[in-house]
């Protein structure tokens, strides 16, 4: 598969377009529907993040994504933002809750690490790059 | 995002379509409040046609539900579509909610 590139500013309203090729080229390449939308939402957590906690709001700011399939058939999504730095690839401590006491913050990254198979980041100049990655289905 | 809200003797429903997101979330949010206000915290989302579901909507539906809880109100969940229900099992919070499979269950229990 030739690499997919997409970039978007970073507006709420335009990660859909992001989601929707994920959803596309995961099944394109033999990911199942569950596995394509879950790929998709993590992808969507993160430019979230990147927005809300990144560029602390919309902003005419790019984020570029990146898609790629590995010689082993993983899908290997990277998205590239000019933030601050910020490390998403630790996963998070997930306290305990009890349903009088549920999580409403914090979701975003623990979903983003509960769907990937590996979650990477590096700082390069001013760039956050961050590659997410889900294994073949085979 | 459409939203529309039918009101019952009990309890209302709301019936959502469309992506619940964090370009959706504070009109979303908004219903909501709007929506417990006027059932006195009964309310039940049919989220049947939702075809996406971030965590900035899960984090209305789990305010909304503390709110329901605090008027001594219930809220539930009916007819889930796949990927509602996919974002409520990796966020762990589908055990927090009464899901039923379908509206008439879902209203007969209130």
């Amino acid at each position: 598969m030739n690499p997919r590139l997409l970039t978007i500013q970073a507006h709420h309203d335009q990660i859909a377009e992001l989601c929707d090729l994920i959803l596309q080229v995961a099944q394109q390449v033999g990911f199942d529907e569950t596995t394509a939308y879950s790929c998709s939402l993590a992808t969507a957590e993160a430019c979230e993040n990147i927005i809300h906690h990144g560029y602390t709001g919309e902003a005419d700011l790019p984020i570029a994504m990146t898609l790629n399939l590995s010689e082993e058939g993983s899908l290997i999504i990277e998205l590239i933002d000019e933030a601050p730095a910020f490390n998403a690839s630790e996963r998070p401590v997930q306290p305990e809750w009890s349903s009088d006491d549920p999580p409403v913050g914090g979701l975003g990254l623990q979903i983003i690490h509960q769907v990937m198979d590996k979650v990477l980041y590096k700082r390069i100049g001013t760039q956050n790059i961050l590659t997410m990655i889900k294994h073949s289905p085979q | 995002m459409n939203i529309n809200i039918r009101e019952f003797k009990r309890v209302s429903i709301m019936t959502v379509e469309g992506r619940i997101d964090s370009n959706t979330a504070a009109e979303f949010e908004d219903s909501v409040e709007s929506a417990l206000s006027n059932s006195g915290g009964n309310l039940i989302f049919d989220l049947f046609k939702v075809d996406f579901l971030s965590s900035s909507g899960l984090r209305v539906l789990v305010t909304a539900n503390k709110k329901s809880k605090s008027k001594s109100g219930e809220l539930s969940i009916c007819c889930l579509s796949k990927q509602a229900r996919e974002s409520l099992t990796i966020a762990g919070l589908d055990v927090l909610f009464q899901i039923y499979p379908d509206r008439e269950t879902a209203i007969g229990s209130y």
